[in-house]
């Protein structure tokens, strides 16, 4: 194959944008979803995975900042993003917003300030219904950033926001089932909560999967420079990294620990009492938690893989 | 309490809404942004647009000094005096206008202070190198998504840019499907420049742009974008009946319309020009 530049005009720093906000959103969405379910008992849980957003959202919109060629000016939000028709205008005032919401929202999990500000806690369930609905936004805004470029075809189409979407979701529970695994949180409710998150994390890998292939399929059928995008993702330049780092560390690690770790809860329950010795349920436990911390960062590391790719492999139409 | 309805919620219903959250988000994300090209008749009803002629085009590169010249640009530009008709070339000669003749141009070198660049485009017919001017279309994708309106499109379809107010993000780079916007590297003007089809000069009451001003052999004409698609269906049409079979016209249906039309001897594909949606 004749050598193909790939598309760098757009760096890293981009890239880490669309991945940490898409992190951010997964994260934030399900963090409101456990709060609201769970309360008080996942306080813990809640209180770190916001704070992580959070941090994600700062850290992501600075990316932004620093790749710009003029990054003062660019923080001028009120001056230099003024056009309502531009989707970076959209996503810059969103992410903005969305930083101040989950800012107080994380005050609103920390036990020293609410005891001083015994208010936000009111405030917990209508910040969290407004982070549920800004959440869905910066995940599909994620990929509507790069969908809404005609000029380039693997970009261009509908498929990608879906793709972002599902794969913000994914790692956003991959964050919280690592924490859960990470702290050995097995009280009821977070064994509980440990279980939804690994069958939410089967149903989303299997939606990535899908959504993936419709993308590939629709975008090298479409257009000869689509074609050429894809080729140099599935057997390119870019290939190693496509099948290794996205579908390897994205895709099947964190499919294969979910469903091992599910079918030990199966194993487990189907087991005669007698077999539910104490140290073999710790054994168990103790290797559970591996593989479900493994799983977890394979499939950040994955979520990281797929904008880089995205981006990279985002031939122009003139290219 | 709340703990154990967590607990009790089953298997079956979460997955249900597992499903219909996917669901709507798949939904939410298709009525995303696809641009319209619609109405394109009431959008290019005021429009203004240059018509290049490459059939006629001999890459002297006079074009591109007279946009370097009316724009102040820094770019040295090299005319091709062998390229010129022979009576142009006589013209220069005796007016004290002596100078060497160029190498051909085949890479689109054009940087922040060189908006217009005539290339041989790689096509040949009879052996004969085929030129291609490269410029800005106009096409106004870039006024589109640029978030700080450093771009902004006229109502006669010129996209005019204003550097103090670009913030460098390149997102227009990505929306030009021709791969115009270039950057100034350094300093305050570290902005984006490209073409702007000397809107200013024409608005103070210049006739027409300055590289079809100074074109001398007619490959560059200018007027309303309707008289520009009619003189070149027309040119076209006697291409074909000339027994150039894939003669064509690109800019006037791509993207809705376009303030550069070409009139091409052959396919616009052989040019490396991009298929777009019309």
């Amino acid at each position: 194959m004749e050598e193909i530049a790939l598309q760098t005009h757009w760096g890293w720093q981009i890239a880490m944008y669309l991945f940490l906000g898409g992190l951010a959103a997964g994260t934030l969405f399900a963090a409101v979803l456990i709060d609201l379910k769970c309360g008080e008992s996942m306080r813990r849980t809640v209180r770190f995975a916001v704070c992580v957003a959070t941090a994600c959202l700062i850290v992501g919109t600075l990316m932004l900042v620093t790749e710009v060629r003029m990054p003062l000016r660019a923080m001028m939000l009120w001056r230099s993003f003024t056009n309502v028709g531009s989707w970076m205008v959209f996503g810059a005032w969103l992410l903005f917003a969305t930083i101040m919401v989950s800012g107080v929202y994380a005050l609103a999990n920390i036990g020293a300030v609410t005891s001083h500000l015994p208010w936000l806690v009111k405030g917990r369930r209508p910040l969290g219904y407004v982070l549920l609905v800004a959440s869905v936004c910066i995940a599909a805004y994620t990929g509507i950033l790069l969908s809404a470029l005609v000029a380039h075809p693997l970009w261009n189409t509908p498929l990608l926001p879906v793709l972002f979407t599902v794969s913000a979701a994914d790692t956003g529970v991959a964050l919280i089932a690592s924490h859960l695994a990470w702290r050995r949180a097995d009280d009821e409710v977070a064994g509980s909560v440990s279980r939804w998150l690994e069958l939410a994390t089967l149903v989303l890998v299997v939606a990535e999967a899908v959504a993936l292939v419709a993308l590939l399929a629709t975008v090298s059928s479409f257009s000869e420079i689509g074609a050429l995008s894809v080729s140099l993702l599935t057997h390119g330049g870019l290939a190693p990294w496509f099948w290794l780092l996205f579908v390897g560390c994205g895709l099947v690690i964190p499919l294969a620990a979910s469903a091992w770790s599910h079918y030990q809860d199966h194993k487990a329950k189907a087991a005669p009492k007698a077999a539910r010795a104490d140290d073999v349920k710790t054994m168990a436990r103790s290797r559970r938690r591996v593989v479900l911390m493994s799983g977890g960062v394979a499939c950040l590391v994955g979520g990281c893989a797929l904008r880089f790719l995205v981006l990279l492999a985002g031939l122009p139409v003139w290219a | 309490m709340e703990s154990s309805k967590l607990c009790s919620l089953d298997r079956r219903r979460f997955l249900e809404t597992l499903g219909v959250g996917l669901l709507g988000m798949a939904t939410l994300a298709t009525v995303t942004p696809e641009v319209s090209f619609a109405n394109s008749s009431d959008r290019n009803a005021g429009r203004i647009a240059i018509l290049y002629d490459a059939s006629k085009c001999v890459g002297c590169h006079y074009c591109e000094s007279g946009c370097r010249n009316a724009n102040g640009l820094s770019d040295e530009v090299q005319l091709d005096l062998a390229a010129l008709p022979a009576s142009m070339t006589r013209f220069m000669r005796y007016n004290g206008i002596a100078l060497p003749k160029v190498e051909p141009v085949t890479t689109d070198d054009r940087t922040a202070s060189r908006w217009l660049r005539v290339i041989d485009s790689g096509a040949e017919i009879s052996g004969i190198t085929e030129y291609l001017r490269r410029s800005c279309a106009h096409c106004g994708l870039c006024a589109k998504v640029c978030p700080s309106r450093a771009l902004r499109q006229r109502d006669d379809g010129t996209v005019t840019v204003e550097p103090d107010l670009c913030i460098g993000c390149g997102y227009c780079y990505q929306a030009c499907p021709f791969d115009i916007p270039r950057y100034a590297e350094t300093g305050r003007d570290a902005a984006m420049r490209k073409c702007t089809l000397c809107v200013e000069r024409i608005d103070s009451g210049a006739e027409m742009p300055a590289c079809v001003r100074v074109c001398p052999t007619g490959a560059l004409s200018f007027g309303s974008y309707a008289d520009a698609v009619v003189e070149g269906r027309a040119r076209t049409a006697e291409l074909q009946k000339q027994g150039f079979d894939t003669a064509c016209l690109y800019g006037a249906e791509e993207l809705g319309g376009t303030s550069l039309i070409y009139v091409l001897p052959q396919s616009y594909e052989v040019y490396g020009l991009p298929d777009l949606p019309s």
